[in-house]
């Protein structure tokens, strides 16, 4: 199973698309791709994303559900701490003064 | 202190207006991300691992106090309230929005600092000794020739575009701090037997997939013609070297391939050809650069000496920082204080927005208002009365940052690595941040003495760990992270590279795997004045991959 990710245009965060086209900063509504021709007929509307000036380096994560009703976990390491964030502990503590 | 000159402030000024405008253009969708991205990367903006990167240069990696305060009102303001500094002197802010870029920078400009040629295959930010101009044992204070060498090449247009990217370091001392032979081009400032200033020349070397070490090609080079030299150097570099692979592009390799001694034949040709041009340096201009470096006014024959003993003596944990923290100075009565950016299993040079003010104050009231990076990812307070280092100590300890580990083995240098760096192979700082805390006791560490750890989270060793004593390499082996281990690698004067101890090792047990070799050593060295490097080069890796491999 995948699901697509970039990197937002304006602030650069993580974002993952969902099934409505949407590109959200929360795992959960990442849309669940279950074959090749999904993942790429969902790349195609990120590429397009990607031209209208909304997303960057959009791709196609592995993942795999640990348990009915669980968010997706990426099946790579790097894919997972680009999912979590830095795991150095006070690069986390707070938020930026201008949030999005 | 070195300011900008006219010339340099409007530079800067219509770089920032320029970007303003690129990144305007972008975010309308007028500059899509192919074009847009090489003039990013021109500002110093990446896009890493969670979120865009803005590295900032910190020229000879020289600060005053008014500029630390800066960074840090960025990091508060535009990131999550810290900075990280890096082994090139720089700093990185990891969670700017692209759209707030522009202000950032028309801020850094409003102190005289930009993000210029911190990317691209141009030459980068020139590196200094960070105990420039104090160092006890320096020929002359490197850094105005650092800044001839960056006003020379900021604006150089055959060497925008070279075929990879191009680090110079100079150093003042033959004690060599700044590791200039892994440089593309290396300078040592030294005097020959007239008392003359000049410089021993080092080309090639480097780190990354191909280590090398740098070959020297003058044992003397007169001061009036650094500029013609280097000129000539990146003109056989520009022509010869290979565009065709990225990985064969650094000049390491040409020298490689070619042999310095046919390399340093072209060199000294065209050094011939041009040396009687513009680029001469007439000694007023060096003088008059100088100036801009000349030491603050010390106050004369302070006193301090007998009250430091005496202090070191009623507080072992004061004793303990100025034994490891705290370097002798050139002028009487005055230390060099090193900042440890390493508090025990903290993410080696990172300082938060509150720790940047504090340096600042301090700097501001006991330094002459200087502060350096060193490419140790410390900072330095370079001008200390000694009899303030008490009061400096106790400022420390408020901000938390007198960790007195400076040169021991928990004072490591480690890359970004996977939890920020978007190449990466497997994460770096959490590694320093476990062997940190496992050589946490303060008389383990003193008995230790100065072991070098250097952590890289990929084979571009941006944590330096070929030149490690103990180098770690972070790689990925079957989706898991492996470490693989160098040990004998130096980046001073004795340069080496750091051979590669077997197998590597799984996250689980690389912090085992380096106590191991550090037990090794503990038992086999010939006595506490025989330091790990020394070991090792006396006693080769045997008994060390015995230790770790089993004797197979
Ligand atoms: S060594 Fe690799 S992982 Fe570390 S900062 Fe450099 S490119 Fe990134």
């Amino acid at each position: 199973m995948h699901i697509i990710t970039a990197n937002r245009l304006a602030d650069g965060l993580v974002v993952f698309r969902s099934g409505n086209g949407r590109w959200s900063q929360i795992i959960t509504s990442a849309e669940r791709l279950e074959d090749e021709t999904a993942v790429e007929a969902a790349l195609e509307f990120a590429l397009a994303d990607v031209r209208s000036n909304r997303v960057v380096d959009p791709y196609a994560v592995e993942v795999v559900i640990p348990a009915l009703g669980k968010d997706p976990v990426p099946a790579r390491f790097r894919e997972r701490i680009r999912v979590n964030g830095p795991t150095t502990g006070h690069s986390l503590a707070r938020p930026r003064k201008r949030a999005a | 202190m070195y300011r900008y000159d006219e010339f340099d402030q409007a530079f800067v000024a219509e770089r920032v207006t320029q970007f303003r405008d690129q990144v305007a253009r972008r975010l309308a969708g007028e500059l899509n991300e192919e074009q847009f991205k090489p003039l990013r990367l021109q500002n110093g903006v990446y896009l890493q691992l969670h979120a865009y990167m803005l590295r900032v240069a910190i020229p000879y990696g020289t600060l005053s106090a008014h500029q630390m305060r800066k960074l840090a009102h960025i990091a508060r303001t535009y990131d999550k309230g810290y900075g990280h500094f890096t082994t090139r002197q720089n700093i990185q802010f990891n969670w700017p929005r692209l759209d707030d870029v522009p202000a950032i920078l028309e801020e850094l400009a409003e102190v005289e600092m930009h993000a210029i040629q911190t990317s691209g295959n141009c030459i980068r930010n020139v590196t200094a000794d960070h105990f420039a101009g104090v160092a006890a044992d320096e020929a002359a204070d490197p850094r105005p020739y650092a800044e001839i060498l960056r006003q020379w090449s900021s604006l150089h247009p055959e060497f925008l575009f070279l075929p990879r990217k191009f680090k110079i370091a100079v150093t003042g001392a033959a004690h060599d701090r700044a590791a200039i032979q892994f440089h593309d081009i290396g300078y040592e400032v030294k005097r020959n037997e007239a008392g003359e200033l000049g410089f021993a020349v080092y080309i090639g070397g480097g780190q990354g997939r191909t280590p090398m070490v740098a070959k020297k090609i003058r044992d003397f080079l007169p001061e009036e013609d650094l500029l013609a030299y280097s000129e000539a150097i990146l003109r056989v570099y520009n022509l010869h070297g290979r565009r065709d692979n990225k990985y064969k592009a650094r000049i390491k390799i040409l020298v490689f391939e070619t042999g310095a001694d046919v390399l340093k034949e072209e060199i000294e040709a065209e050094f011939t050809k041009i040396r009687a041009s513009a680029l001469r340096l007439p000694a007023d201009e060096i003088r008059r650069i100088e100036a801009y470096f000349a030491p603050p006014a010390y106050a004369i024959a302070l006193p301090g000496e007998a009250a430091l003993a005496a202090a070191r003596q009623a507080d072992p944990g004061f004793d303990r920082w100025v034994a490891s923290n705290v370097t002798g100075h050139r002028a009487a009565g005055h230390s060099i204080v090193t900042i440890s950016l390493k508090p025990i299993g903290a993410p080696p040079g990172d300082a938060t927005a509150d720790q940047m003010d504090a340096v600042a104050d301090i700097a501001a009231r006991y330094s002459h208002d200087e502060i350096r990076v060193s490419h140790e990812q410390n900072l330095v307070l370079p001008h200390v009365a000694t009899a303030d280092l008490r009061s400096v100590f106790d400022a420390l300890v408020t901000a938390g940052l007198a960790t007195a580990n400076a040169g021991l083995i928990t004072d490591i240098i480690a890359c970004p690595g996977l939890d920020y760096c978007a190449l990466a192979t497997a994460r770096s700082i959490p590694v320093a941040q476990r062997i940190s805390e496992r050589f946490a006791e303060t008389a383990r560490q003193a008995d230790i003495g100065d072991v070098k750890i250097k952590i890289s989270g990929c084979i571009n060793a941006c944590g330096h760990h070929h030149a490690g004593h103990i180098g770690i390499l972070g790689l990925e082996k079957k989706g898991e992270e492996v470490y693989q281990i160098t040990l004998g690698g130096s980046g001073d004067e004795t340069a080496s590279i750091g051979d590669i101890v077997g197998r590597g090792f799984a996250s689980d047990d690389i912090v085992d795997a380096v106590e191991t070799i550090v037990d090794t050593y503990l038992e086999r060295r010939e006595g506490a004045d025989e330091s790990f490097l020394a070991a090792y080069r006396r006693l080769g890796a045997t008994p060390f991959k015995k230790a770790l491999y089993g004797a197979a």
